[in-house]
């Protein structure tokens, strides 16, 4: 992957509950090292988008493609294992099992001859990612319990990162966070872009959207109002966008 | 340091009150009943070996436990599996009997993981409801009679004989344990047994096929009190309605006493053991106390109402 690639193309993706349209008509190029934000008022679509990116929903009718190619996920773990993770709001953790454990899941390491989990390993490996994304918890043996807001979110992109090939999807990674907690977790989404990953936010955080984002995309209602570049746009032109008060 | 300090914290007070608690009621006997033989080597032995089929049931109980769900039936599962070893072995050979009994165990449990997993019932409800259905079918099968097992070898293996002078109850519980722990600790099924209690969405989420493992937890309980139906008509050497209908309770109290969270997601087969060991203990010294029957079940009550609380005041602290 090189920046510029189209990672993500979705091409008039329609998506309709019974009679009722969650999404029309939204197409969206996403490239490699980029950030992409999503925003939008509360029942606009952007969690059923980030569903169907993430194989949860299928589209009504529409196109997906990944890397150029036409995907189509039957579920989850379809489009995990194509490359595509999801940090979720509510952060999907396992409370009372170790952060080495958390990284794993579902997909835990063993070992030769017996297939018995490889913990030695798998702590070894969870500990080598927090320290390179400077993820501050006291070691990577510690109870999900034990650690703060900000150092569970730390956790979750931790393991979005480490599995994610082609794109991360990031629904609020912030929303319940303190001030000091978000800067830490904006810090490690930008590192991602590094990365070279794709990455798709939903946010209702203005300023972090202009603090993070490459491009902005509006939605309201469902339909998609616009794409713009961050750096030429404003917070005023935004929020008319969202709002459909000029 | 921080390894150590790390390993020292994951040793919470949950995980640590059962064996405080089988030190001091062991203490207690010891002291106040040592001139009426609770001591004596014999007793010892006979404690461990009468709480064979209930560490059996507990190890199962834990898996389920921790994966959020619960098991109330194993109790009669226990009377009908080993009731159908011991009519099957009336005519036919022991490896169909133990087939019967084991079998019999397995379908149960998978038919409360059936109605779990896939109907989505709440196993609260399904197991209270095959208790009382199973135990029904437990007192028809025979018309309450009990049926002997004459078969040496089958009491031999699952009750009164020894392999290298190890009774066979005592090498039943360490195969139990040693399994049990292993598969819950140390495999990818265990991991997802813990994560599915723990937070099913996550594991959904994460690729965990959830039901699918809802629906194993209760046919390992199940199994394991087909297997505890076993020991027991090998013990007695006969089989009877009555069989494991006392257990609920102080297999439910070990376990929980133990360490497993009654929500499910945290949980020790090794603590399950020892707990099962402390009830064991309990029973047996309120005998030797020359209680009344009505009284031991008082004082049995009290005791793992206070060992209940102490091991679950800790969480909301």
């Amino acid at each position: 992957m090189t920046p510029g690639t189209n990672v993500l193309s979705l091409k008039n993706i329609h998506k309709a509950f019974g009679g009722v349209v969650a999404i029309q008509d939204f197409s969206l190029d996403l490239q490699a090292g980029e950030i992409v934000a999503l925003v939008g008022d509360n029942g606009a679509g952007k969690s059923t988008l980030i569903k169907i990116v993430s194989g949860v929903y299928t589209p009504t009718s529409g196109e997906i493609r990944l890397d150029g190619e036409a995907a189509t996920f039957s579920d989850a773990s379809s489009a995990r294992s194509n490359g595509i993770e999801v940090v979720y709001q509510d952060l999907a953790l396992a409370d009372q099992q170790p952060v080495y454990m958390n990284m794993f899941l579902g997909r835990e390491l063993t070992k030769p001859p017996f297939g018995l989990l490889d913990k030695a390993r798998m702590r070894r490996e969870a500990q080598g990612l927090v320290d390179e994304l400077d993820v501050r918890i006291p070691s990577a043996a510690s109870t999900i319990s034990d650690l703060s807001g900000g150092q569970r979110q730390g956790i979750a992109i931790a393991r979005a990162t480490h599995w994610a090939s082609k794109l991360i999807l990031l629904d609020e990674p912030t929303a319940a966070l303190g001030v000091a907690e978000t800067a830490r977790v904006e810090e490690q989404i930008i590192n991602l872009k590094q990365k070279n990953l794709a990455i798709l936010i939903i946010s209702h955080s203005l300023d972090q959207v202009f603090r993070l984002s490459d491009r902005i995309c509006v939605l309201r209602r469902g339909e998609q109002i616009g794409i713009r570049e961050t750096a030429s746009t404003d917070k005023n032109e935004i929020v008319s966008m969202i709002t459909g008060v000029s | 340091m921080n390894s150590v300090k790390t390993r020292l914290s994951g040793l919470d007070f949950q995980q640590l009150v059962v064996y405080i608690g089988f030190l001091a009621i062991f203490l207690f006997f010891a002291l106040t009943l040592q001139d009426d033989g609770f001591l004596t080597q014999r007793n010892l032995t006979n404690i461990i070996l009468q709480t064979a089929p209930a560490t059996i049931m507990a190890i199962g109980l834990v898996f389920a436990l921790s994966a959020g769900e619960i098991d109330l039936s194993f109790g009669s599962i226990v009377a009908v599996s080993a009731l159908s070893a011991a009519v099957v072995m009336q005519e036919h050979s022991m490896a169909f009997g133990i087939f019967a009994g084991l079998g019999a165990g397995v379908m149960i449990g998978a038919f409360n993981g059936l109605l779990v997993a896939y109907f989505k019932l709440p196993s609260f409800l399904v197991t209270l409801a095959t208790m009382g259905l199973f135990a029904g079918i437990a007192r028809s099968m025979t018309n309450l009679r009990s049926i002997p097992v004459l078969n040496e070898t089958f009491t031999d293996i699952f009750g009164s004989g020894k392999l290298f002078s190890v009774p066979s109850l005592v090498i039943w519980t360490i195969i139990g344990v040693a399994i049990g722990h292993l598969v819950y600790r140390h495999t990818k099924f265990g991991a997802h047994v813990l994560a599915t209690g723990d937070n099913p969405r996550a594991a959904q989420v994460s690729g965990i096929k959830v039901p699918r493992i809802r629906f194993y937890v209760l046919t390992i309980c199940g199994a394991c009190a087909g297997l505890a139906g076993l020991l027991y008509a090998g013990r007695l050497q006969a089989a009877r309605y009555t069989l494991g209908e006392s257990d609920l309770m102080t297999v439910i109290a070990a376990v929980i006493v133990g360490g497993t969270a009654l929500k499910g997601g945290k949980g020790s087969v090794f603590g399950a053991l020892i707990g099962s060991l402390m009830m064991g203990m309990l029973n047996n010294g309120l005998i030797l106390m020359n209680l009344r029957v009505s009284d031991q079940m008082i004082v049995r009550g009290l005791i793992i109402l206070l060992a209940v609380a102490v091991s679950l005041r800790d969480k909301n602290r």
